[in-house]
């Protein structure tokens, strides 16, 4: 009697031994597959990265014709503005390319233009308007929410330099440059 | 007079609007690969049945599974709203929901035993409904009709039609004398057995027009192919020749097949008619030339040889028989097939020891690896290109089957029971 009452608690020992081990393979495959999402998001963030340098030096490259052209026509804007300027207009870029969700408009190079119309709080006056479709619905929705996600955007406290960046044309080349 | 004003008006505006200095332009350049965020609410239910109240994880399962979405975590919300009157925007939007979907089921017909869905999307930043539909069916069709509200919320924000009405088809070993055939929802529910022989069956390939699968059965004592017939059940044997017969892969109009025979040496592609007749071999080459598939065009063949010492992927042109390799990268590549764009190439990238599911961009030739492997196999897109079905081998070394977006951002695996599972398909597009 006693005995058999000895091998039934070996069993449930044994059961609930197996059982744990259950729990922990289980366990071991979630982290597994937790590493693998962490993988691919670095490696995407890294891709990111990459296309950010570019881009930046890009920028750059466009900065400094921008400020070329300005220097050349003295009586536009005053130089130590268009730094300013130029700040404001990267952090505007930067703070929506977070938010382009570039899958949703196919492989090929696409452009789409919006224009937009903003409060000094950086939130849009209305809708973002279309000027240019990719012709891919999903890719205008998309950009579009991107915009939208953005707001508010970053904005200058002085008056003049908000009065040139309140109303803004956005060009989108989500799947790179077209050539 | 008001209408003889009016574009008058609209120059005057436009003048003004006009007359301030050029506007600023900033260039957005490029994007990211993230997934739209979703909530989605458990239906309203006015006869509450414990399955139907399992629609909306149907709906976020399918969603999550295409690596375009990322269902939204709502256990800790007390109020679901039901329509869009319900919607507390702010809420959801500090939630960093994009999307909500809603709906009620009302309980119709002469006995109440049919049901009807009432369902909508709404958009969270604009703050209004996307889609509002209605739908009608039994309640034991929940699952279906749970698929194609996914697939209508993904057509709408991807542009793409959704896979998750479908069906893949894959073979199960039962233990060592029992194989069977099975169809099954894509997710891996209802599966259904078509084929059972004692033989090992391999390479099941749906055909495009959704009416036949093909196979290669060794209840010959040596692998040959066969047709059959979905809904009659009827089966054809397409290729019993002298050698191997194998590797069956359809045209895309249904029509032909590409097959692999070792009839003349070693193996060599053959094209057929899906009845039988008219067979050709494709290229006569000294090297070994195996795993046919069709691009959409229907005019060129992808392949794997080893012409160039390791195993890499060709195509060859049909008409010409004019090759040109493919891949270049990692020590073996094999198993191809093509995004029903043609755009993406799918395969086998054996690099340093372990078989891991691959595509090629077949315009920039980069390649992404989607899994980590080490013993991936037999990879095939969704129909619409977003998904890969393959299979892999889990901790104690049993093959299974799981889909990867081609994104790479989401892994799942399908659950179709303890067995091995030697190969699967996926099916194609309801019609």
């Amino acid at each position: 009697m006693k005995k058999k009452a000895l091998e039934e608690e070996k069993l449930d020992q044994l059961k609930k031994k197996a059982l744990e081990e259950e729990k922990l393979t289980e366990l071991q495959k979630r982290l597994l597959e937790d590493e693998r999402i962490e993988e691919v998001q670095k490696k995407l963030l890294e891709q990111d990265d990459l296309e950010r340098i570019q881009e930046e030096l890009r920028n750059k490259d466009l900065a400094k014709e921008t400020r070329i052209a300005i220097e050349g026509t003295e009586d536009l804007v005053a130089g130590s503005n268009s730094g300013e300027l130029e700040k404001y207009k990267a952090l505007i870029q930067q703070k929506i390319y977070q938010n382009v969700n570039k899958q949703l408009c196919g492989l090929d190079p696409v452009e789409l233009t919006f224009e937009i119309v903003l409060m000094p709080t950086g939130d849009l006056i209305g809708n973002a308007k279309m000027i240019k479709s990719s012709k891919i619905e999903s890719c205008d929705q998309a950009v579009e929410r991107a915009i939208l996600q953005a707001q508010p955007l970053p904005m200058p406290q002085d008056n003049r330099l908000f009065s040139q960046l309140k109303k803004l044309k956005l060009k989108f080349q989500p799947n790179g440059p077209i050539n | 007079m008001k209408s003889f004003l009016k574009p008058l008006l609209m120059i005057w505006m436009v003048c003004i609007a006009g007359a301030g200095h050029t506007l600023e332009v900033i260039e957005i350049l490029g994007g990211k690969a993230s997934q739209i965020p979703i909530a989605v609410i458990p239906f309203k239910d006015s006869n509450p049945k414990k399955s139907l109240q399992l629609m909306n994880e149907v709906i976020a399962n399918d969603l999550n599974r295409s690596g375009l979405f990322s269902p939204i975590d709502i256990s800790g919300v007390s109020d679901y709203p039901y329509d869009e009157r319900e919607v507390n925007f702010s809420n959801w939007a500090a939630l960093q929901s994009q999307f909500i979907v809603v709906g009620k089921i009302d309980a119709i017909g002469r006995s109440n035993n049919q049901m009807q869905v009432t369902w909508s999307l709404i958009d969270i930043f604009k703050e209004k409904t996307v889609l509002s539909v209605a739908l009608k069916g039994q309640p034991s069709q929940y699952r279906v009709i749970a698929h194609r509200i996914a697939d209508t919320i993904y057509e709408k924000l991807t542009g793409s039609k959704g896979v998750f009405d479908t069906n893949i088809a894959f073979v199960k070993k039962l233990d060592k004398e029992r194989y069977s055939l099975f169809i099954a929802d894509y997710d891996g529910h209802n599966p259904r057995a078509i084929v059972n022989s004692k033989y090992s069956i391999i390479s099941p390939r749906w055909s495009p027009d959704g009416e036949k699968i093909a196979y290669v059965s060794f209840e010959k004592r040596k692998p040959v192919i066969y047709v059959q017939n979905i809904v009659t059940g009827e089966r054809v044997l397409l290729a019993n020749f002298r050698g191997n017969n194998s590797a069956p892969a359809w045209s895309p109009d249904s029509k032909k097949l590409a097959i692999v025979l070792t009839y003349s040496a070693n193996s060599q592609i053959y094209t057929i008619d899906a009845d039988g007749k008219n067979i050709k071999q494709l290229m006569r080459t000294r090297s070994i030339n195996t795993e046919p598939t069709w691009a959409p065009n229907g005019k060129e063949i992808y392949f794997s040889s080893d012409r160039a010492g390791s195993a890499q992927i060709y195509k060859v042109d049909i008409d010409t028989n004019e090759v040109v390799r493919v891949t270049f990268e990692g020590n073996n590549n094999v198993s191809p097939s093509l995004s029903p764009d043609g755009k993406l190439l799918l395969f086998l990238n054996q690099d340093g020891g372990s078989y891991r599911v691959a595509i090629q961009n077949l315009l920039s030739n980069q390649v992404l690896r989607l899994t980590d492997g080490p013993d991936d196999e037999s990879p095939i897109f969704s129909p619409n290109g977003h998904m890969v079905l393959f299979t892999y081998k889990d901790y104690g070394k049993l093959s299974k089957i799981g889909t990867v977006s081609i994104n790479g951002l989401k892994m799942t695996p399908i659950d179709v029971g303890s067995e091995s599972i030697l190969e699967s398909t996926w099916g194609p597009l309801p019609n």
